[in-house]
């Protein structure tokens, strides 16, 4: 069921990258943020429901990893950036709780659908329409999770982390990561069985047994 | 037999191949006998099937970082100097002669003229010699060794002598004893033996505490910015 980790050429590729980086090679790291950004900007996303907030969250994590390069020490890249990600996305919930701004429903959608420049021309009205209407629907039921849980689902299933890169991007224990995944899976196939019609027809569950 | 309830937890982990050999076949005999457990094991891979397949959102711009981004914003005034440290190491190695030079238990009339520190130092070693000898056996609390040991100081401030230490504990004598020092807290004669002893461990000690200090502080100069 889990998709292949990255091949060994690419994680070679990935080191020789990092350890540019660390030596300065700021052209090293961008290249390493071209290969990450889309996963880090969403996974900023799906904690803070704003894309202007995860925007700002990605920028603050790019830059942070940049600079605290040097600790480092080896092991998944991807699960140490998206750990800073997870901790600078953590800090603006925190700072909003603090001083609450307006609900991220009300900014609407701020995303390609509302820029042009994100829109890729290449794909049909219907399929287009058909991505939005999934990507809506599973983002509704990824917001019913805690938000431990949504992380783990998206870092698991979607990116295919292991075990263990999950456990060290979002500083848990295995047992941890091993349960929370499985009741982020079930609490998802509720939602998605109850709430189906939200999915394009040709996604939707059949109904199961229900727990 | 009594058929085994199958958590979500144990169909996630067999979804992961996360299970121990003997687990999985345990949960593929049971999934071949029961369509109910056979259903859950769909639904569950439907909803990491659709979560694979989930559309991301498409992040609005490159994030390419320029030098300029990444620049570290200077400090304006570093907390700490490498002049300063060196005023400290200085201040460190001079508090240690001071401790050498001029609290000395024999030097009386130096003694004198710096008291608060002398009944503070006398105070303490007695109190350490206090508690020395009679850990073992007293269960009385610290606070009162302490106190008797500064009772003594009080009374007899030559007399190092533990026993006495833990008879002499009246709390209210207790209460007011350094202020009562600070008159005649220096020794006519020559230190006892122990005190002396106790002098130099203090002495080393402190000696032992600066230099680890100086160590920490060339070690984390960099990271401190010293």
């Amino acid at each position: 069921m889990r998709r292949p980790a990255a091949g060994d050429e690419q994680r070679a590729e990935e080191a020789a990258l990092v350890a540019a980086a660390r030596n300065g090679d700021l052209e090293a790291f961008n290249r390493l943020i071209l290969r990450y950004r889309q996963q880090v900007y969403n996974l900023a996303y799906h904690f803070l429901h704003d894309p202007a907030a995860a925007d700002d969250a990605t920028q603050e994590a790019f830059i942070a990893a940049y600079r605290s390069l040097k600790r480092f020490r080896g092991g998944s890249f991807r699960a140490w950036l998206m750990r800073i990600v997870a901790n600078a996305a953590r800090d603006e919930l925190r700072r909003r709780k603090r001083r609450p701004t307006v609900s991220w429903e009300a900014f609407g959608e701020l995303d390609e659908e509302a820029n042009p420049y994100l829109v890729d021309e290449a794909e049909g009205i219907e399929a287009r329409t058909e991505r939005h209407a999934l990507r809506l629907a599973l983002e509704r039921a990824l917001a019913e999770l805690p938000e431990r849980q949504r992380a783990l689902i998206l870092l698991i299933d979607h990116w295919g982390f292991s075990y263990e890169e999950a456990a060290q991007a979002l500083g848990l224990r295995l047992g941890t990561v091993k349960s929370g995944l499985a009741r982020a899976r079930s609490k998802m196939r509720r939602y998605l069985q109850s709430a189906g019609e939200l999915l394009p027809l040709r996604y939707r569950l059949e109904e199961g047994e229900r727990r | 037999m009594k058929r085994r309830r199958w958590t979500d937890e144990a169909i996630s982990a067999y979804l992961d191949g996360a299970m121990s050999e003997r687990e999985r076949r345990a949960f593929e005999a049971a999934l071949a006998a029961d369509p109910a457990l056979r259903r859950r094991l769909e639904a569950m891979q439907e909803v990491v099937a659709l979560v694979a397949a989930m559309p991301m959102r498409k992040a609005p711009r490159s994030y390419r970082l320029t030098p300029e981004m990444v620049a570290r914003p200077k400090r304006k005034a570093p907390l700490l100097t490498p002049a300063f440290s060196r005023v400290a190491v200085l201040a460190a190695l001079l508090l240690t002669v001071a401790w050498f030079v001029l609290l000395r238990p024999t030097s009386t009339m130096r003694q004198a003229a710096a008291p608060p520190p002398t009944t503070l130092s006398y105070a303490e070693t007695n109190a350490e010699s206090a508690e020395a000898t009679r850990a073992p056996t007293s269960d009385e609390d610290e606070g009162a060794a302490v106190m008797g040991a500064s009772a003594i100081t009080t009374e007899m401030p030559m007399a190092p002598a533990a026993e006495e230490a833990t008879e002499i504990t009246p709390p209210k004598s207790a209460q007011t004893p350094l202020p009562a020092l600070t008159p005649t807290p220096a020794p006519s004669s020559p230190a006892p033996t122990s005190g002396g002893r106790l002098w130099l461990l203090g002495g080393a000690g402190l000696l032992l505490l600066l230099l680890g200090g100086a160590v920490l502080l060339r070690r984390h100069r960099r990271k401190w910015k010293l």
